[in-house]
């Protein structure tokens, strides 16, 4: 059965893409972004201001508020998140359309950013359509609210109420490295991605690195139903020695609680998402043909866990919107940057995001 | 032969996971002694409470209906008679067969999230629905199962239910006639349309088979069925709701209120323990207790109590695990070896020398009643005397010291003796000084559990992954008493590490701790031992705490502090106790230590010891480090905190 992204575009020269794009007056982009602490959230709206006129680009941002700041390190997470709001206070690069802060949780500590997100884009649907093009940026986006609202936006697509949806993310081991994510609550499904009805599960985590506790949560949460388990890890990656790493990280998990199985592991492309999606959505695949028929298992459905880099998760996101997939995750109460803040705003001149075309002109032509 | 390696390594609530029949030979039956036989035949609202992993899952799923027909199954086996004692006490057994038709349902996110939907104003109404279908159709599947054992007669399936009168104004699928197996076919289309429902985007039309249900029928649907029947008349629907704290209060209180009335079907539900004494998950202000419903609170045991309990979690996984299961709990407790009684005296010269040095600069004689050792080896309850005398030495030196100030007769000083709380601080003292282990044995093991079978199993699990090993190795499965407190301090740094992680507020949360324990560690270290055997925890009085949990906001430092508590009391990362000292008001809440955190600072495992803190001390202890000299004037007067900030 062919994959609705078995033929993709995407394209790592993000700026010479949308120059090209943008060559002409009328063509107009909007692109919704999450502004939180993270130095690459405003980078792809940035240079797209630098290649287009203001009159061409509108954004809709949703501001992510940082944790309390109770401790020394919130105080810096707060700090750099004001820095990015003030970035975006400055910007005059383009119309602006929606601008507010959107809670990840409410004020019992229950997570409900996903629908705020989503409620939201709704709200300013009939303006985002009047733009050719859609640029969501998940490069500051939690996974919670890109999932939803990117999977929303490919509805509204499919039904032809936007005409062309594109991602772009801006990837840098080196910030990722910096970032800590802490405080973690229960495993969940992400709102918009729960399973339809009780089903024994595959799961699928996408794993990265200091990950084991995010492992265990969601593994606790779903091994009553689990009959598989199935990791990707990412390989090749920047350094080819990130799987190897992985493994030894969390064999403990992996191989003397969960019991996975070596032939299980799933080594995916870490610089495109198409990789893991295709091997997510041939498993699930396989798994449902294979195994309902089988006396005491029935239907089958895989659960993905995004917990490795933005590309990867993304590719899981695909999967997960192609196949109806639930989506567990355990959301991070905060983020603390461990370095002081000037060492990690230096990279960011480096940074250079990925254009990934999900819906539209490209895919009209097959 | 089990083909577990190491099952401390499971909980019980894993029931699913481990198959039925495991998770039998893995359930302590212990919990059930606070059941009575009215909690199922006087039906009335029993309300669980216990904190994060007090068994309230596992004491539940026991009375799942494919649990109990499982039990059933193996009655005959030798290792369930205790359990089915305990069920037939209370009625779930009679005549080798149950009757019970155990309906569990988990409150989880999904059941939450329906308050948060985009559906004018019907969100708590769409709750009713969705309980009434979850009850339905638990009864339905658990009602099957009942049939396919032969427990209950076929023509149960197909037996007119009978509508609720329309005086009820109940919803449409109760109030037209069904069979079991329409009603249960109606109850899933539901339950399929509710997951559409809660992964669909604003706009969307809420599926037609979804009706908002004013209340839960469920319960009164079902107490007419057993009621009036024949089919169905001897069979004990118990509804069991599990992790109530999960949904938003309103929630908790709608359930409450249907559930508060009175009905034939015992309704069951469990929820973490409320936080402090001053705040409730399910509030039951005027509902009569012991009419309208019962409270059990799950953590309530005596340390004895759970000790025995433990003891029996324990011997259940030493049977199901490879390496040890010819072993009982008793040889496993003998496995845990005592200190050793004597040590040699080159080990311990140094610490006796320091101690007779300070005798005789306290004017006392080296020893009183015992005298220094002279041969090879010196016995532990020598040095453990030795450190007595040189803490009572101290105090009365000290009072001697404070007498003479006030210019009275210090002539008339007689040595205190020994009280029993000096006794164990002389003990944690002596393992100090004499690097000797202080955490050993199965009670302590049970002790630093923190009455929380998770966290034993958690520590119990290391300690028998290392008798495995070396049983797999042909050797004796012994721990000395200093493996032991190796294990139990990996154990205990374990727990430390997953702190920030695991908890909302985690940093916080290890900020404070990280700022408590020195300061625990200097209070308890004191050279005269004045709150014996030692502090490991700090307290508010009543009053401030009020305060402090009525504060609401977003920007106040009393609004984190708040957050930072409530989230490490709910965690189990401090416990709490009232208590009643001083003048009528003085009431405090002390916050202690986890056991296992305890265990990480070397402090001792009794509650009693505390100190007060201030609301301003705590909110900057959650803030940053604090240094000791921070602690107050009064420290400083006491402490040497130059010392302590450089240790």
């Amino acid at each position: 059965m062919p994959s609705r992204w078995s033929d993709y575009y995407i394209d790592y020269d993000y700026k010479s893409f949308w120059k090209s794009r943008l060559a002409s007056e009328e063509a107009k982009v909007c692109v919704i972004l999450g502004v939180g602490f993270d130095p690459r959230s405003l980078v792809a709206l940035e240079i797209l201001a630098e290649i287009a006129h203001p009159s061409q680009i509108s954004y809709l941002a949703m501001l992510l508020p940082p944790p309390p700041s109770i401790s020394d390190l919130a105080r810096e997470t707060e700090t750099l998140t004001q820095l990015n709001q003030q970035r975006l206070k400055d910007f005059k690069g383009g119309t602006r359309i929606h601008q507010g802060e959107v809670a990840i949780r409410d004020d019992v500590g229950h997570p409900v950013g996903a629908r705020k997100a989503v409620a939201l884009v709704n709200q300013h649907l009939a303006e985002i359509a009047l733009h050719r093009d859609i640029v969501v940026d998940i490069s500051g986006m939690p996974r919670s609210f890109f999932f939803p609202v990117i999977k929303y936006l490919c509805g509204k697509s499919d039904q032809g109420k936007i005409r062309n949806l594109h991602v772009t993310v801006t990837e840098d081991p080196a910030i990722d490295g910096k970032i800590r994510g802490s405080e973690y609550g229960d495993a969940d499904y992400i709102q918009h991605f729960r399973p339809r009805g009780q089903r024994r599960l595959v799961w699928v985590p996408i794993i990265g690195k200091s990950e084991s506790n995010r492992v265990n949560k969601i593994h606790a949460q779903l091994e009553s139903e689990c009959i598989e388990v199935c990791p990707v890890i990412p390989f090749p990656a920047r350094s080819l020695r990130r799987a190897d790493d992985l493994l030894v990280e969390l064999r403990e998990e992996l191989f003397e609680r969960i019991f996975v199985s070596q032939d299980n592991i799933l080594l995916c492309d870490e610089g495109t998402p198409f990789d893991v999606y295709r091997k997510i959505v041939e498993m699930d695949e396989y798994y449902r043909e294979r195994l309902k028929d089988l006396p005491g298992i029935g239907e089958v459905t895989t659960v993905v866990s995004p917990l490795a880099s933005k590309m990867l998760s993304l590719g899981a996101l695909l999967a997960a919107i192609e196949r109806e997939l639930p989506v567990s995750y355990v959301e991070a109460g905060s983020y603390y940057v461990e370095t002081p803040r000037v060492s990690l705003l230096g990279s960011e001149r480096k940074l250079n995001p990925v254009e990934v075309w999900l819906t539209g002109e490209p895919y009209e032509i097959m | 032969m089990p083909r577990i390696a190491n099952a401390f390594k499971f909980r019980a609530a894993d029931r699913t996971v481990l198959d039925t029949k495991l998770f039998l030979n893995l359930y302590c039956p212990i919990l059930l002694d606070l059941l009575t036989h009215d909690d199922l035949h006087v039906p009335k609202l029993l309300i669980l409470r216990g904190s994060p992993g007090s068994g309230k899952s596992s004491l539940l799923r026991l009375f799942e209906t494919e649990t109990l027909l499982a039990l059933n199954e193996r009655r005959d086996r030798v290792s369930d008679p205790i359990l089915l004692e305990y069920l037939r006490d209370l009625g779930v057994f009679h005549e080798n067969s149950t009757r019970v038709v155990g309906i569990y349902i988990d409150c989880d996110s999904s059941l939450r999230d329906i308050a948060n939907l985009d559906i004018e104003g019907a969100n708590a109404k769409l709750l009713n629905t969705i309980l009434d279908m979850q009850i339905i159709s638990g009864f339905a599947r658990s009602l099957k199962m009942l049939v396919n054992a032969n427990i209950v007669s076929s023509e149960v399936l197909t037996t007119r239910l009978l509508p609720l009168p329309i005086n009820e104004s109940p919803s449409s699928i109760f109030n037209r006639e069904h069979t079991l197996n329409s009603l249960a076919a109606d109850c899933l289309k539901v339950q399929t349309e509710f997951a559409e429902l809660l992964n669909s985007f604003p706009g969307e039309p809420v599926p037609g088979s979804i009706q908002p249900h004013a209340h839960i029928f469920a319960i009164q649907y079902l107490s007419q069925q057993i009621t009036q029947i024949q089919a169905f008349e001897d069979l004990t629907p118990l509804v069991m709701l599990d992790n109530l704290n999960e949904l938003y209060e309103d929630q908790r209180n709608q359930i409450r209120d249907d559930f508060l009335r009175r009905s034939v079907v015992p309704r069951w539900v469990a929820l973490r323990k409320h936080v402090y004494e001053l705040e409730d998950l399910l509030s039951v202000v005027g509902a009569t207790e012991h009419r309208e419903y019962r409270e059990l609170d799950l953590d309530d045991t005596q340390a004895h109590t759970f000790r025995r309990f433990v003891a029996k979690v324990a011997e259940l996984r030493i049977h199901q695990s490879a390496s040890l299961q010819q072993y009982n709990v008793d040889d496993f407790k003998m496995q845990l070896k005592g200190a050793d009684t004597t040590l040699p005296k080159t080990r311990v010269s140094a610490g006796i020398e320091q101690i007779t040095d300070e005798l005789r600069s306290l004017n006392e004689q080296p020893v009183r009643n015992i005298q220094v050792p002279t041969g090879n080896d010196v016995s532990l309850d020598t040095l453990i005397e030795l450190e007595g005398n040189l803490l009572m030495a101290r105090r009365t030196a000290g009072r001697r010291e404070r007498e003479k100030q006030l210019q009275m007769f210090s002539d008339a000083f007689l040595p205190e003796p020994l009280n029993s709380k000096a006794q164990e601080a002389a003990i944690l003292f002596a393992s100090q000084r004499f690097d000797l282990p202080y955490y050993y044995s199965f009670d302590t093991l049970a002790d630093v559990a923190n009455r929380n079978v998770e966290q034993f199993l958690a520590v119990a699990a290391i300690l028998a992954d290392k008798m495995i090993f070396r049983a797999e190795m042909g050797k004796e499965p012994i721990l000395t008493a200093k493996d032991q407190e190796e294990l139990m301090q990996q154990g205990a740094e374990n727990y430390y590490k997953d702190i920030e992680q695991r908890h909302r507020y985690g940093y916080s949360i290890r900020q404070l701790v990280d700022n408590l324990a020195p300061f625990f560690h200097a209070v308890t270290y004191r050279p005269t031992a004045p709150i014996a055997p030692g502090v490991n925890g700090f307290g508010i009085p009543r009053e401030q705490l009020r305060l402090v949990l009525q504060k609401r906001g977003q920007d106040s430092d009393v609004v984190s502090l708040r957050r930072v508590l409530t989230n490490a009391v709910a965690g189990n990362v401090f416990f709490v106790r009232s208590i009643k000292q001083g003048q009528a008001g003085a009431e405090k809440i002390v916050f202690y230590f986890n056991r296992l955190l305890c265990v990480k600072y070397k402090l001792p495992l009794n509650t009693g010891g505390w100190q007060p803190l201030s609301i301003d001390r705590l909110i900057q202890m959650i803030k940053g480090p604090v240094q000791a000299r921070e602690w107050g004037k009064r420290w400083a007067a006491q402490l040497e905190l130059g010392e302590i900030e450089e240790t």
